[in-house]
């Protein structure tokens, strides 16, 4: 029925939203976190925490929605940098900072917020095919 | 011909009830623009016309619940099918989302098209009934 498929647009849309609103939180996270520093030597500094998705079927409308898999840590190295007046510089007066790269965090906002765009889109679209349906019994 | 069953009316509320699985399958593929694997999907187009042609002249047709029913003329329900699509990523979903993006409009527009026609239809039924 044409009315079910069009609420199933919605339940899988928000999903779409959830997620990459998810996802905006993750790089919010990370791009607040970029400068965070431990405070004495041998600390661990900030690990940038990347977002995956994963497809999942939804047996009530019958749909592939999307969910978020997990938030897991970015395995790449710690930028070292040469700061012997920092309190947690070691011996040789290196600090480790966080592995966050501001242009790649800046990127992966920009393709969150298409996505949401886009998920908000097709929920306009669905909205509007409801209205003139509901028109139908108007007059 | 009947007005109401198998007709325009039929034919109308079929394509209706197309669009909006139509529109389901991109809200999928859109929702899943970024999950790894994906492969956008699409329907088979809409093709029940040449079906109430053949129901209204000659040809098979279903008089009974216990006769087998055609592929061909299953009805509205299409089968979803892998979507020609632009590109993929190296994650490997093949989701584009402005491509999606297009289909989607162009589904509004359709439904809306369809939509109208019902309309007119039902005036011209009110017509016929004298209101």
């Amino acid at each position: 029925m044409a009315t079910s498929d069009l609420t199933s647009v919605m339940a899988v849309a928000s999903s779409g939203l959830r997620a990459q609103s998810t996802r905006m939180k993750v790089v919010a996270e990370n791009i607040a976190n970029a400068a965070t520093t431990p405070s004495a030597p041998g600390e661990m500094p900030y690990q940038r925490q990347v977002v995956t998705f994963k497809n999942e079927f939804d047996r009530a409308l019958g749909v592939y929605e999307v969910k978020v898999s997990g938030v897991e840590k970015d395995k790449s190295d710690f930028i070292k940098k040469y700061d012997p007046s920092h309190p947690a510089a070691d011996a040789e007066g290196y600090i480790l900072t966080p592995n966050v790269k501001p242009i790649l965090e800046s990127m992966d906002m920009h393709e969150a917020q298409r996505s949401y765009e886009a998920n908000i889109n097709v929920i306009e679209s669905a909205r509007s095919m409801l209205l003139r349906t509901i028109d139908l019994l108007k007059n | 011909m009947s007005m109401t069953d198998g007709g325009v009316m039929g034919l109308l509320s079929g394509r209706m009830s197309y669009l909006g699985q139509k529109l389901a399958v991109h809200a999928q593929n859109v929702a899943n623009a970024d999950t790894p694997d994906y492969k956008a999907k699409d329907l088979k187009p809409f093709a029940p016309f040449s079906q109430v042609l053949k129901e209204t002249s000659s040809g098979m047709k279903v008089t009974d619940s216990k006769h087998i029913v055609p592929a061909s003329m299953a009805g509205a329900n299409a089968d979803t099918k892998r979507a020609r699509s632009y590109e993929t990523v190296p994650s490997g979903n093949s989701v584009d989302l402005e491509q999606q993006m297009i289909e989607v409009s162009s589904t509004t527009l359709d439904y809306q098209a369809t939509v109208s026609v019902y309309h007119k239809f039902s005036s011209f039924i009110k017509v016929a009934i004298g209101k």
